[in-house]
């Protein structure tokens, strides 16, 4: 009894957790009637701040953390597997890293943006190319796995073998 | 009693938010706020999207817009084994649907939601493809009955 309670509790977090929407990050209007035009009523704002020496984006419309930050100034790309390895073992003022969702890759899309689709002021360190998420293509023993492009903010299948960019997040799940 | 509580889970879990509602075929998140328009599909080109949605009036309600890309992701069914369709609504198919929002590299491009299985991806907007309304809030209008709070319950009973 207590333990279904427990488990309900746990459910209603999560489904909470990916329940926001964030602005697209277009004001500009096209045609009336377009994101442009309603862009006050779309979702919430994003507000960001950088802590500049450990490198993390703070995004506090979704409580996560971002890693903008490479040793060498190098952004790490290699496979899925890699990838989600490489964020759990990372250290970047303290540990706690894990590759994002692909529900979380989108939230810091910059729709407005391109070559990078995404907030340079705060993310300093963006590639023009594809990051992968840790969410399988339908299943998790799927051989694919989504990943966002970075140079227009659409998400794409890729192989889990192929090489892509990582950036790990931390925090609200 | 056991049993309920893991059906509840469960619904919880696949459609926690979501209330449908047959009489004015409106589906509201009540985690995002939105109230959904849930009717039968047309194809339209972007402009005849935005222009339809402008002009819809569910049970007097006529604040209706095309909603932004991201609004379109928030309903696509992340764990959805055939389709990313979410299995609260009854007229969504797994096809590309049309968002507000323009590509910013190419202003003749807008994004579509695909529910196939969740991809967003920019397009000529002069291609038609499927359209679903969004309004902020819950339709004052439908809240008689036929509202189911958790349908899952029902899919779980079959």
């Amino acid at each position: 009894m207590f333990k279904s309670i427990i488990v309900i509790s746990i459910t209603f977090l999560f489904s909470c957790a990916e329940s926001y929407v964030l602005k697209t990050g277009q004001t500009v209007e096209y045609k009336t009637g377009d994101n442009g035009t309603y862009h006050a009523l779309t979702g919430v704002e994003r507000s960001y701040s950088r802590d500049n020496i450990n490198g993390i984006v703070s995004d506090h419309s979704t409580n996560l953390q971002w890693q903008d930050y490479y040793e060498e100034g190098k952004i790490y790309r290699t496979d899925w597997t890699a990838a989600n390895t490489y964020c759990t073992k990372l250290h970047l003022k303290g540990v706690g890293w894990r590759l994002p969702t692909r529900y979380e890759l989108t939230t810091i899309v910059d729709y407005s943006q391109s070559h990078p689709a995404i907030n340079t002021t705060f993310f300093q360190v963006t590639a023009s190319g594809t990051y992968w998420s840790s969410t399988s293509y339908m299943k998790p023993e799927s051989a694919n796995a989504w990943r966002t492009n970075f140079n227009d903010g659409g998400d794409y299948v890729s192989k889990k073998e192929n090489v892509n960019f990582v950036r790990c997040v931390r925090g609200a799940k | 009693m056991k049993t309920f509580f893991i059906m509840l889970t469960a619904a919880s879990l696949l459609y926690g938010s979501y209330t449908s509602d047959a009489d004015s075929q409106t589906v509201y998140d009540d985690q995002t706020d939105l109230t959904w328009e849930d009717g039968v599909n047309h194809l339209r080109a972007w402009g005849d999207a935005i222009d339809y949605c402008e002009s819809l009036n569910i049970v007097g309600t006529g604040d209706w817009r095309l909603p932004s890309v991201n609004e379109l992701l928030s309903i696509v069914d992340y764990n959805g084994a055939a389709s990313a369709v979410n299995p609260a609504f009854n007229f969504l198919i797994n096809q590309p649907h049309w968002s507000a929002t323009t590509d910013a590299t190419d202003s003749t491009y807008a994004w579509y939601v695909n529910f196939s299985d969740g991809y967003s991806r920019s397009f000529p907007k002069a291609v038609r493809r499927y359209v679903r309304c969004v309004r902020k809030g819950k339709l004052s209008g439908s809240q008689n009955a036929n509202t189911a709070t958790l349908p899952a319950i029902f899919y779980l009973l079959q």
